[in-house]
This record gives structure tokens, sequence and C-alpha cells, in this order.
């Protein structure tokens, strides 16, 4: 039985964010409202570490079931976190929590219920600022989230497998990563291998993709690429996709393309959830 | 973005939506409400795997506790409603009072079910029992507490589903509150599926769905009682049975998927108070039993573990090193006083008249003095060592004076076998202690050496199971990459029968019938003999310019590869050639096959699934060889831990003799030595009564007769 490894204070997991800096994540993505690359990315992540938050907060506070990593890649590779986390690797999620650079207040037209729209503001925590400049080293990322993977999980062999979330437009500058990526999954817990997912931003124009179980509706060999390097989703997180309305067989892909991925952390058992699947 | 069904808001969108209560709540009694926030000064959540709930505080100042879903609970609504009315006739107080309110709370321009609850201030069961293990006592009422609300639900026909330390809330009166109802059985749901399985550290390994009735909270009533009467008897276990912040009480998944091998529950088994032992025993016997059926609690023997054992007093500082009990002997010694012995003669037997003659003698020459004087000096010296001498032989023949001596001796004795006998017993006394603590030792180094096995084991088991699933991930990656492969060779395969069919189309036209302009008998002759007959035998024609002539030549490309030049074929008939073949090509193309046939799609699918049986294969063969190495480990764990449970059986029994002999040994020099103590005590009353017959006061009485 995989993939059904307790997520707890005592047996932590880790997830790792690798984003795209590179100079062309300046460019814009197709769609309605025209948006850079590197601002759709930063809003990802910055949205998935409140959903994180949220999710392992208990009555005295956010526990730490995960420590989180934020690596970017573009002119360098190293640490992609801004303000007071800024170098650090893995922190735990309540220190991440606790520590976003700024709220900002962010305001939008919402329904009002009623027929009509209202403006609202609400508070929006962010950890990472977008950045587009550079190459994009993703064989050079890949293998560095590889090394600090397998740094923990020498010290959390049994753990929930982590999971490595690479956010990027695709186009690698420093050889294919297909070689690169092949290895992570190599790196096992006791309860599996190491999940990496994708959420491929791109200015291709193709109709927005969540979790796939094939390439033949991908755009182009970017994509293609992305979707091969992608884990299949565990048997649970699957189930849990086809709950949310999503389509799902045994070959799809933690691979989402221009969607929304922060849904995946809905898919996350967190703490000691007898899963519906034993 | 993409199209599919509206899903459960998450939990920051809920945070999100509850930033603007007015807007949230619109219509509600809720509109409006304050909500508790963060450090960030945002709505503070506290998250299951199912909801989020936030603290409001309502503009008419009633706090609430509001559950806002994040995932699809099937019939949520037919449930909660079921719930409500049976909890609407009940007066128990660990009842939360709630409302299901279905247009709850819209988040982006859609309305969701909330549950709305009176806000219980109260802190979850595990974070109680650590605050209070300073308090066995209370710890002793939460176990009765808690066994009487497990009655309560029993008598009401209800299963709570999720019995845990995370929704048995306890509040500063040490009242109870059990929330969380999404997977609550009453019995108007009978029939239904259970909502949830519950928390994994409380429940059967064979849980499943299907089990839902009033029964289901057997196994986690039996969890946590055995835990809270556990922490009650003895407080150390918590810290010794858990790790810090671990997500259960004393016993985990663990413990119940294989009770022989589990530290936690051995440490209950061989527990030195008896009746947790029994009630230790006894769930021991359901998991081993009737892991799925397990009776009701044991109430009665669970009343009857009770406070920690009484530890042995220290030694008290100060007594000189006798143990207590000796220092309170000699406190409670009453001495007893014989009246003094005095002399009875003033002048003994014979000495009767020496003694007298010789003080005259000196008197007389006292008297002489005044004639003589240096000779009455010398004299009356010698006298009076003369009398001195005659007066200590009278003294000696005193007869009391021979008893006091006898008494003195004895007392002197007494006194020596009295210091003996209390060292001879400090020693021994020391000498059990020693045993007693070496034994306490062992017993530490046995748990040492017991926690360290597992240990082991563990380590052992986890690097067997990393083995496996890096065999697994491999063959998975193959196994993907085997899916491409087959694509790629699916598509090299329909190629290569489009090339065959228009091969075997074009081969069907021949030169000599094809009627092209120019090309009479002879060329046909020419061009078989360079291998062409048919539109299949060539290729295309290449064109190259001959320099010397400023004429181009034409060149036939072969199937073989080949380049021919046919005599009498020039550039213009060449093409011509060549475009007669073109548009028969293009009619091959319009029929030929545009997706394998069955038969060929299949020969090449069997291909390719005999390889992915072959990983599969693999992958079954790890798993095997996991399963077995499994086994071994757990057998040498077994094995290994039997072992040492004879070892500390054996230690145990040696230390108890050794002890009962210590302690024999230790009454004996008790008693002696509290022989020794009263003969002293006798011997100094004796002595006591003899102090007057001293030479000193003997020669008092000579001289004066006062005795
Ligand atoms: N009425 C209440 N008053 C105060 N706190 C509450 C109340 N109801 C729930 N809570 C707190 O919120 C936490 C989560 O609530 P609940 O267990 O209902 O959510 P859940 O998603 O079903 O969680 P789980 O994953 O444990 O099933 C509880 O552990 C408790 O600490």
């Amino acid at each position: 039985m995989t993939y059904a490894a307790e997520i707890s204070r005592s047996n932590p997991t880790c997830f790792l964010f690798l984003v795209d800096q590179s100079a062309s994540m300046g460019d814009p993505i197709g769609g309605e409202v025209p948006q850079r690359k590197a601002d759709v990315v930063a809003d990802a992540i910055n949205r998935l570490l409140t959903e994180l938050s949220v999710k392992c907060a208990k009555e005295e506070g956010v526990r730490d079931y995960f420590h989180v990593a934020v690596i970017g890649y573009g002119h360098a590779v190293g640490s992609a976190f801004t303000g007071t986390l800024a170098g650090r690797d893995l922190v735990p999620l309540s220190e991440v929590a606790e520590n976003p650079a700024r709220v900002e207040e962010r305001r939008k037209k919402v329904p009002d219920g009623a027929g009509g729209l209202v403006e609202t503001a609400s508070s929006f925590p962010v950890w990472l600022d977008p950045v587009a400049n550079g190459g994009t080293p993703m064989c050079r990322a890949l293998s560095y989230a590889e090394s600090l993977v397998s740094r923990w999980l020498a010290e959390h062999p049994g753990c929930f497998p982590p999971i490595v979330l690479n956010l990027t437009d695709g186009e690698s500058t420093d050889g294919d990563p297909t070689a690169a990526a092949s290895t992570i999954p190599l790196q096992v817990s006791t309860d599996g291998s190491v999940l990496l997912f994708n959420l491929h931003v791109s200015g291709a124009g193709a109709s927005p993709t969540t979790f796939p179980d094939s390439d033949a509706s991908l755009p182009d060999a970017y994509s293609r690429t992305l979707f091969g390097m992608s884990s299949p989703l565990p048997p649970h997180m699957r189930s849990y996709a086809a709950q949310q309305g999503f389509g799902t067989s045994d070959a799809t892909r933690g691979f989402v393309y221009n969607a929304d991925i922060a849904s995946v952390v809905q898919f996350l058992d967190i703490g000691t959830r007898a899963t519906d699947l034993r | 973005m993409d199209q599919r069904p509206r899903s459960q808001p998450s939990g920051a969108t809920y945070v999100e939506a509850l930033q603007n209560t007015s807007l949230c709540f619109r219509g509600t009694d809720l509109a409006g409400a304050a909500v508790t926030t963060d450090s960030l000064g945002r709505p503070r959540p506290i998250s299951g795997n199912f909801a989020s709930v936030f603290s409001l505080t309502a503009v008419d100042g009633v706090r609430y506790a509001v559950k806002c879903f994040t995932r699809e609970v099937q019939s949520q609504a037919v449930r909660y409603r079921a719930i409500s009315e049976h909890l609407a006739r009940s007066t128990y107080d660990w009842v939360v009072r709630f409302d299901y309110v279905e247009r709850g709370i819209l988040v982006e321009g859609h309305w969701f079910a909330i549950l709305r609850m009176e806000w219980v201030e109260a802190v979850n069961l595990a974070r109680w029992v650590e605050r209070n293990l300073g308090d066995p006592a209370a710890l002793a009422r939460a176990g009765e507490r808690f066994g009487r609300l497990v009655t309560e639900l029993a008598e009401a026909g209800i299963g709570h589903g999720d019995l845990q330390h995370g929704n048995l809330l306890v509040t500063p009166d040490g009242s109870m509150r059990l929330v969380d109802y999404d997977g609550m059985y009453v019995p108007a749901l009978a029939g239904m599926a259970a909502a949830e399985m519950g928390h994994r550290n409380y429940q059967s390994p064979g849980r499943s769905t299907t089990q839902f009735g009033p029964t289901i909270d057997r196994f986690s009533a039996w969890v946590i009682y055995l835990s809270l009467l556990g922490v009650a008897a003895d407080p150390s276990l918590w810290a010794r049975l858990r790790d810090q912040d671990a997500e259960h009480l004393l016993l985990a998944e663990a413990d119940f998927a294989d009770p022989d091998a589990s530290l936690r529950l051995g440490a209950l088994l061989s527990h030195p108070n008896p009746q947790l032992r029994e009630v230790a025993e006894r769930f021991r016997q359901v998991l081993v039993r009737q892991p799925d059926s397990p009776p009701g609690l044991p109430l009665a023997l669970g009343s009857a573990v009770t406070a920690p054992l009484p530890q042995s007093a220290p030694r008290p500082e100060g007594t000189g090193g006798l143990p207590p009990w000796i220092a309170g002997h000699l406190r409670q010694a009453n001495p007893v006083v014989l009246p003094p012995v005095t002399f009875s003669h003033r002048y003994p037997g014979v000495l009767r008249w020496t003694l007298p003659a010789v003080l005259l003698a000196w008197v007389l020459l006292v008297v002489s003095a005044a004639v003589v004087p240096a000779v009455a000096v010398g004299g009356a010296l010698l006298t009076a060592l003369a009398s001195a001498g005659v007066a200590l032989v009278a003294y000696l023949r005193q007869p009391e004076t021979a008893r006091a001596r006898t008494a003195r001796a004895e007392y002197n004795r007494a006194k020596w076998a009295e210091s003996t006998a209390a060292r001879v017993h400090g020693e021994v006394d020391d000498r059990t202690r020693q045993v007693v603590r070496s034994a306490g030792t062992a017993k530490a180094d046995h748990d040492r050496e017991r926690a360290n096995l597992q240990l082991e084991h563990d380590r052992a088991l986890a690097a067997v199971q990393r083995a496996t699933q890096r065999a697994v991930a491999k063959v998975e990656l193959d196994v993907r990459s085997l899916t491409s492969e087959h694509g790629l060779a699916e598509r090299a395969l329909l190629t290569t029968k489009q090339q065959e069919h228009t091969r075997s189309y074009l081969a069907r036209f021949t030169i000599k019938s094809a009627g092209v302009d120019g090309i009479g008998t002879t060329l046909v002759a020419n061009l078989r003999s360079h291998g062409i007959s048919t539109a299949a035998d060539f290729l295309e024609v290449e064109y190259s310019t001959n320099g010397q002539y400023q004429s181009r030549i034409a060149r036939f490309v072969l199937t073989s590869g080949s380049r021919v030049r046919v005599p009498g074929v020039g550039e213009v008939k060449a093409g011509r050639l060549d475009s007669w073949r073109l548009s028969l090509a293009h009619n091959a193309m319009r029929t030929q096959p545009t997706a394998l046939t069955p038969h060929d799609g299949q020969v090449l699918k069997n291909r390719f699934e005999q390889r992915a049986v072959a990983l599969k294969a693999e992958q079954a063969r790890a798993h095997e060889s996991e399963r077995v190495r499994r086994l071994e480990l757990r057998k040498t764990l077994v094995d290994q831990q039997s072992a040492l449970a004879n070892t500390v059986r054996a230690a145990d029994m040696a230390a108890a003799r050794a002890r009962a002999a210590h302690e024999r040994e230790l009454s004996e020099s008790k008693i002696a030595f509290e022989r020794a103590q009263r003969e002293l005590l006798d011997a100094a009353t004796l002595v006591g009564s003899y102090k007057d017959i001293t030479y000193q006061r003997y020669l008092r009485l000579v001289l004066t007769g006062t005795k």
C-alpha cells in the first residue's frame, strides 16, 4: 500500500516548489485578460502556500505537517522566498505561515448574490515576487530538488512521499529536462516514490487542461515533455480529483496546463484521516 | 478556466470570503459578524480534512463556531437533518447544539451550506491530558466521564463515527463535549453507508464504510478508555509511550495491526498496576479475537484502576545513616533509673584498726612539728601517704567497689557490642538497598533494550520498504516509457503498412500499358532491362547537369536506392514517367489505410503487453520479497522480544530471590542490633547506680563520715 502514510507533526513530509524565473516568463499567456507568466506563477505559489497554511491550521495555530521550499530558477538556482525567509530552503510550515514578506490588499468584483457585482477587498499574503530574468536552467533546478528531497528522505524515511511541483513555461535552456526529471521518482520513502507535478503556463493558446491522462490534446512539444515528466496521480488523489469533477483514469498525471493548481492541496489527506481506500 | 461541476470551496477561499461577513452572510443572522483573526489579521481557521471551522461573534453578541465544508459529503443535508432531530430530544451535556444552514455562506457568487454551532470554549482531549499530567485524580475523573459519555451514546442509539482526541473537547470545568457530527449514526440513518471512517489511530484495521450503526464507536472507545485509565494510573506513560505531538493517546494504528509486536501495548500489559494490566489484556483479546465487534467497555474494572502506585519513600537524611525505623526506636527508648548504691561500711574488716592508728600517728607528728620542724614535715608527708594507701586498700576491699567494677566492664562490653551490631545492620541495609537499586537499573536497561529492538526492527523494515519502493518506481518508469514506445511502434507500423499499400498499388500499373507519351516498345524494353517495368519500381527521378553538353541527365532512383540512367530516356521522357508515377501515387494515398487493422494492432499490443506483464512480474517479485523479508523481520523481532522477556523474567526472579535473602538477613541483623541496644541500656542503668562508688567519695566517707 503506497501513498497511505500519515502526514503529522511526528511524521511530516515536504513540499518543494520549483519556479521558473527566466526571461521568457515575462511573456504573456493567452486569455481574455493577458497576464505575464511570471505573475501567474507567483500568484499560484502564494495561493498554494496560503492554502497549505489554512489546511494545517488547528486550535493552537499552524502545525508543521509540512516543510516547504520555494526554489527559483532563472539567472540562478536557489531559494526564491522574499522577506524574512529569503535565502532559506526547507522551512517548517508554521514559520512560513507567520512570515509572508507582506500582506497585500487585493480588490476584486464579486457577485453579490442578488444578481449584481460588488467590489470587495481581501488580504493576500505574499512570499514570492514575480521575477523574469536569465535562462531556464530547469535541469539544474530538478537536480537541486532531487538533492533536497534525498536529504529530507534520509531523515524522514517513513514520510508520505515528498511532492515536487514545478511551475514553468517549459522552455528549458540547459538540456532536455526529461532525464533530470526521471531520477526524481527514484527517490523513495517507505510509502512510495517522490511525486513530480508540473504546472505549464504557456502562450500557445490551447484550452486549459487539468490532470489529463494523455498528451493528445496538448499543444506543443514543451507541454508534452512536461506531461511526460509528471507522475501519475496516486489513487486517493485521483478519487478526490474525480469528486471535484475532473475526469480521471489510471493514466491521469499530475499535470496542469494554464489552469489552477491550488486544488492539489485539497487532495492531501493531512493528519490522520483513515483514507477511504484501504 | 476549465469547465467542471462546481465543487466545494477550499479553506483559503473561505478565509477570503469571511473577510467580508456582510457580504458572505448577506440576509442571514450572521451578517456583519466579527471573525476571530490570526496574527496576519485574516480569519483564523481550525481545519480538519473535511472542513474549516471559524469563530464568529454575531452582531447580537452571540459567539458561534461556523463549520465550512471543503469536501463534499454524500447526502449531507439528509444526515444533518436526521441527526439534528434525534439530538433535539436529548438532554446530554456533551451535545453541542447546531443548525445546518443550506444557504449558509456566499462564496464567489454561490451559496454553500454551513454548520452553525454554539462555540465551545475548550481544549481537545490530548492537550487536556498533557496539561493535567500532574493531577491523576482529574485524569481518573476524565476516564469516568468518558465512560459515562459512551454509555449515554449507546443508550441514545447513537454512533459518533469518529471518536478521537480532536473531537472530544474538555471545558475548563472538566466536562466533556463531543464535536464533529459529520459521520454520526442515528437510527433514522439505518441502511446508509458511513460518511467517513474515522481517525486511523482510533479505528480497527478492518473498519469499512459498510459498518454504520450504534456500535461503530466501540473500538475507538476502548482505545480512549484504556489510554485514560493508563495515564491516570501512571502519568509517566504519556511521555514514555508517545512522541511529543503525536496524533494519538497511548495507542496507535500500528499497535492494532500487530498487537504481539507492539511496544506500547506491551508496556500496558506488563504494568505493575494489576487492574490496568487486566483492562489492557482484555483489549488485547479484542484485537486478536474480535477487532470489528468489540464488547462494551469494562467500566467496573476500569473504576478500580485508580491513583498511581505508592512510591517507596526516599531515605531521610540526618539520622546518622541509620534506617528510619531504628532512629525511631532510639528516640522511644525510655531510660530506667535505679537508686544509687552507697558504701555499706566506713572501715571494712581487718583495716578497721589500721586506719585510726595511722591517723593518730599523723596527728602526733603534726603536734611534735613545733619542736623539731624538719622531722615533723618528713613524718607528716610519710604518714599522709601511708594513710592514703591504707584508705585505697580499704576502698578496694569494699564489696560495692567490686560490683561497680563488674558493672562498668559490662557496660563497656555492651557499648562495643551495640556499635558493632549497628554497623553490621547498616551494612546489611546498604546491601539490601543496593540489590533493590540494581534491580531497578536492570529494569530500565531492559526497557531500553526492548525499545532498541523495536527501533532496530523499524529501521530494518524501513530499509526493506524503501528498496521495494525504489524497485517499484523503476518499473513504473519503465511502464511509462513502454506506453510511449507502444505509441511510437504503432505509428511506425502504420507508416510501413501505408508504404506497402502504395507499393502494391503502383505495381499494378505497368509502363508497357501506361501509354506514356514517347515511351515505345524499345524504351519499355530498355527500362525493363534496368529493372523498371511498373510504377512501383522507381521512387523518383533525379536530374543532374551535364557540363559538356549543357543538358540535363535524368536518373531513376530505384527502390533499392541505386540510381540508373536508361538509354533513350532523357529529361523530358523521364519527367513524363515521373509525373505518371506521381499521379498514381496520389491515388494510392487516397486509398491507403489510416489506421492499423484490428489484427495488426492486436499483434503489437500483445507484444507490448508481454513486456508489461514481465515488468508487472518484476514488481510483484519486489513486493513478494518485501513480504518475505517483512515476515522474517517480524519473526526476528518477536523472537528477540521473547528472548528478552525470558531474560527479564529470569532477572526478575533472581532479583526477587536476592532481595528475599537480604531481607531475611536484614531482619536478623535488626533483631541482633535491638538486643545489643537493650543490653546497653540495662548496663547503662546499672552503671548509673554505681556512680557514687569512687575512691574520692570513699575518702570523704572516711574523713567526714558522710555517705
Ligand atoms: N462548536 C465548536 N466549538 C469550538 N471548537 C470547535 C467546535 N466545533 C469544532 N471545533 C474545532 O474545530 C476542529 C475541526 O472541526 P471538525 O472536527 O468538526 O472538522 P472536520 O473537518 O470534520 O475534522 P476531522 O478531519 O477531524 O474530521 C475541531 O477539532 C475543534 O477543535
